[in-house]
């Protein structure tokens, strides 16, 4: 029917220029000007015109597609099928494409596909049939349409992924959109509602929750008469959620701001922050377990120490009793005598009232030392705590004929410690120290007990502390020092070398200084003996006069 | 003060504890009946400062740094210082007490005391110093006249006090009966005895 | 019956074996002291009257005495005392559990060989008897 116009196939557009009148000049600068390709081909699909634009396309000159079918540039299938829908349409004249343009895939001379925009129109000249394809390279468009798509299939995934509660909400604070946790945790009634009425319907949580609430930041309550809401983060509010479950949630909400800078609305996220509040409680709960067990045994020792300090104490007790109860019957005596002095009585109730005072301050100490409080942290000099502790061991160490040496640092050194524990420690190892001498059987031996404080620069490393400043305090004897088999065992609870005692003495000295953030060791004396010191953290001073422990 | 109106025969009581108040209220103690008293505040000053010579009593405290009492007491017997001790402790250490019992000591008081017993015991303290003294004093006088004797008169006395007659103890001796009795009243001149009966309670004395 | 055989016993083994007495009036109290002693090597008896052994003293020899417990008091003192004034006195040790200082230096000045407060060491006791004994 068309078959015969295959033979007038290949005008060249410059031959056909010269024999056409201007406006069909004018029609080949158009052609050859239009950014889309022009094809033009005949009813058989035999290439007529190849537009310039078609040639950057496809990657063909004309030269090498004029009078070649239409499938060259067509990828398979469409390719082998092409001249079957050509010689459909020749036969029904039902159009499948023609005047009605669409998105189809071609193939460039490198052999690579690629999506276009085609329309193909068609002129009968006489019994000519031309078909004109215009046609546009999509590729770029449909690229950034697929990244689209999986922008958008990724976004779902990660919502759905979360475990935030996502919100979003339009510039009148109604919630527009919640993603999946939030719909769970608030209901579906949630949307379309203002924000308000979950934001600011937070709970008072039972008692104990609300108690330990207040270690975390205070609920805040937002204005939401200011229209729109501003950008807030980290407020915790407790909720309650669909199965009737105290949540703590941490609000996050950040403003959508339109191309104009307006906001257009705003992204609320909730994390729920339950389970982690609920593990710091609970770590809370078993630090402060093991601290009040720790005072618990602290008290024990000290108590039992104590115990086995009452002979001394009560030696030293009874000197001032002693003292008292014979100045007043001296006076009692002189009283009665006729040439007694006043003065004489006077000034013996002085020295009664005196030692009245020595024997308080004795029981005082004693009572300050046995006494059982929970670890309370306060600053104090390092000196004076050691001082305190001498007081205590006096008579101990008179009666044991030991020398006790002490070098402090010539400056106060104030620690941030619970005083009683730490002086407990101090009391321990004097007392170590003065049995160890007591057992040693050397003939030389020589019965010292020194004691120092040394101020040390350390880099802690593990704390990340460069050079953080601590207090050294090591007491040393001329003992027989520690068998070098049981030096692993000293810090450990119930191992002793006495036999009394229950062994706890070192264990717990060990505790008390590691919860003090402070570390305890042994050491041998290079002279002899057994050196044990102990470091403790210097507190740092803080505008306010408190004092911050790390 | 007290100190420096002491006597070396006047009785007195040494005090050595370590505690200042302690010796100081005792001293005012002592004071306030009139007794001669001196406080020593160690073993050690005791030692250095005491005489063996002055009779009394030492009032000891068991626990003190340095040398302990017990310590004290073990040196002074060593040295046959027969000063009665009366420990004064302030702990009831009964091992201490039963070896200072042991060691010689007349008492041992818990402090605080009352002041009545300290001073009782302190009196029969002295009295028993200043018996034991003039127990040893006679002793040794006894001793010293014995050493005047010449050899032949102490043989001769010792056989009259175990009881030998005049012409036993010249048969004995092979000395005529008239010599022995020249001896024996030398002797009897020179220990000082009045009768047979005096001269055996001396020798019996000193043994 | 068993009392002369325990006396007879006691004769044969007179010339060496050296003879103790222990006195405890408390019925019930089975005395550890007595088995550990014999294991010793003494010869030992056990007495819960005071009465009794003042009487048995007086004719059977007894090298020591050791009076235990609850009666390291008056009663305890005042035995020290007799037996401290016999003729031949018997050395007497007093071993207690609750003991005091005053009661411990009565006793020292009544002439007790020792006062010994429970617990005491077996080895540290058999010296102590040991010592008495020689």
């Amino acid at each position: 029917m068309t078959g015969d116009s295959v033979s007038k196939p290949s005008h060249h557009s410059n031959k056909m220029s010269k024999t056409k009148n201007s406006s069909k000049a004018q029609l080949d600068a158009l052609i050859d000007a239009a950014v889309d390709a022009i094809i033009i081909a005949d009813d058989k699909g035999c290439i007529e015109l190849f537009s310039r634009s078609a040639e950057k396309i496809f990657g063909y000159t004309q030269g090498e597609l004029i009078g070649k079918n239409l499938s060259s540039i067509m990828p398979p299938p469409y390719r082998e099928a092409h001249n079957s829908y050509m010689n459909n349409y020749s036969e029904t004249r039902q159009p499948k494409i023609i005047g009605i343009g669409r998105l189809v895939t071609a193939q460039r001379k490198d052999g690579s596909v690629f999506p276009i925009e085609l329309s193909v129109g068609e002129t009968i000249e006489s019994d000519k049939v031309q078909y004109i394809g215009i046609i546009r390279d999509v590729s770029e468009r449909v690229a950034i349409e697929r990244e689209k798509e999986r922008l958008l299939k990724k976004n779902q995934a990660i919502l759905a992924s979360i475990s935030d509660l996502i919100l979003e909400l339009d510039s009148n604070n109604n919630i527009t959109w919640a993603n999946q946790k939030a719909l769970v945790f608030f209901g579906s009634s949630l949307l379309n509602s203002p924000f308000s009425t979950i934001f600011n319907n937070t709970l008072i949580p039972d008692t104990s929750l609300a108690e330990k609430k207040k270690t975390h930041k205070n609920a805040t309550s937002i204005n939401f008469n200011d229209t729109p809401l501003t950008t807030f983060e980290n407020i915790d509010q407790w909720h309650l959620n669909q199965s009737g479950q105290e949540c703590l949630l941490d609000w996050h909400c950040q403003k959508i701001k339109s191309e104009q800078g307006n906001p257009s609305g705003m992204i609320a996220v909730a994390r729920d922050k339950t389970a982690d509040y609920k593990a710091h409680l609970n770590l809370q709960k078993a630090e402060s377990e093991a601290r009040e067990h720790r005072d618990k045994l602290a008290h024990v020792t000290r108590l039992s120490t104590l115990g086995e300090m009452a002979a001394g104490i009560a030696h030293e007790v009874n000197q001032p009793l002693t003292a008292i109860s014979t100045y007043a019957q001296a006076c009692h005596r002189l009283l009665r005598l006729s040439n007694t002095k006043t003065e004489v009585v006077i000034e013996t109730l002085q020295k009664i009232s005196h030692q009245a005072q020595r024997a308080g301050d004795i029981i005082h100490r004693m009572r300050k030392f046995v006494k059982y409080k929970s670890s309370m942290l306060e600053k104090v000099d390092v000196n004076e705590l050691i001082s305190e502790v001498l007081r205590l061991t006096d008579s101990d160490i008179d009666r044991n004929n030991i020398e006790l040496k002490h070098t402090f640092f010539e400056n106060a050194v104030f620690v941030s410690v619970d005083p009683v524990q730490i002086q407990q420690v101090v009391l321990n190892l004097i007392r170590n120290g003065i049995e160890s001498i007591n057992a040693n059987t050397e003939p030389h031996n020589t019965r010292t007990i020194n004691l120092q404080t040394s101020n040390i620069q350390t880099i802690d490393l593990q704390r990340k502390h460069l050079g953080a400043r601590e207090i050294e305090v090591s007491v040393s004897d001329s003992g027989g020092g520690v068998n070098k088999e049981t030096i692993g065992e000293l810090f450990n609870p119930f191992f002793t070398t006495k036999s009394t005692g229950l062994g706890m003495g070192l264990s717990i000295c060990q505790s008390i200084i590691t919860a003090h953030h402070g570390e305890i060791k042994y050491s041998p004396n290079p002279k002899g003996g057994a050196i044990f010191s102990f470091t403790l953290p210097i507190a740092l001073e803080l505008d306010n006069g408190g004092v911050e422990n790390e | 003060m007290v100190a420096l109106k002491m006597n070396e025969s006047e009785p007195t009581i040494f005090i050595v504890d370590d505690d200042e108040a302690v010796r100081d209220s005792l001293m005012l103690l002592f004071q306030s009946v009139g007794m001669n008293a001196r406080a020593f505040e160690s073993g050690e000053a005791f030692l250095d400062q005491f005489s063996m010579d002055t009779p009394g009593c030492l009032v000891l405290d068991i626990r003190m740094p340095g040398m302990s009492g017990l310590e004290l007491q073990n040196k002074l017997n060593a040295m046959h210082c027969i000063l009665p001790i009366i420990f004064i402790t302030g702990h009831g250490d009964i091992p201490m007490a039963v070896k200072a019992v042991q060691s010689g000591a007349i008492d041992f008081i818990q402090k605080p005391f009352r002041d009545q017993d300290l001073l009782d015991r302190i009196n029969d303290a002295i009295r028993l110093d200043i018996t034991h003294r003039q127990e040893l004093t006679q002793t040794q006088q006894i001793k010293d006249k014995l050493a005047t004797l010449t050899k032949r008169e102490y043989e001769i006395i010792m056989l009259v006090v175990d009881g030998c007659a005049n012409k036993v103890i010249a048969s004995d001796l092979n000395l005529s009966q008239r010599t022995v009795e020249l001896h024996r009243s030398h002797a009897m001149q020179k220990m000082g005895a009045k009768s047979l009966a005096h001269i055996i309670r001396m020798i019996v004395n000193i043994n | 019956m068993t009392r002369k055989l325990d006396d007879k016993s006691t004769t044969l083994n007179n010339m060496t074996q050296k003879q103790i007495a222990i006195v405890n009036t408390n019925k019930n109290t089975p005395s550890a002291l007595k088995s550990l002693l014999s294991d010793l090597g003494y010869g030992v008896e056990c007495y819960t009257q005071v009465s009794t052994l003042i009487e048995i003293t007086k004719t059977h020899p007894t090298d020591v005495i050791i009076i235990e417990s609850d009666i390291a008091n008056d009663a305890g003192l005042n035995l020290v005392k007799t037996f401290n004034q016999l003729v031949t006195p018997i050395p007497t040790i007093l071993l207690t559990d609750n003991g005091d200082l005053l009661s411990a230096v009565e006793a020292m000045k009544f002439g007790a060989l020792n006062y010994i407060e429970k617990p005491i060491a077996d080895s540290a006791l058999a010296k102590i008897v040991h010592q008495a004994c020689s």
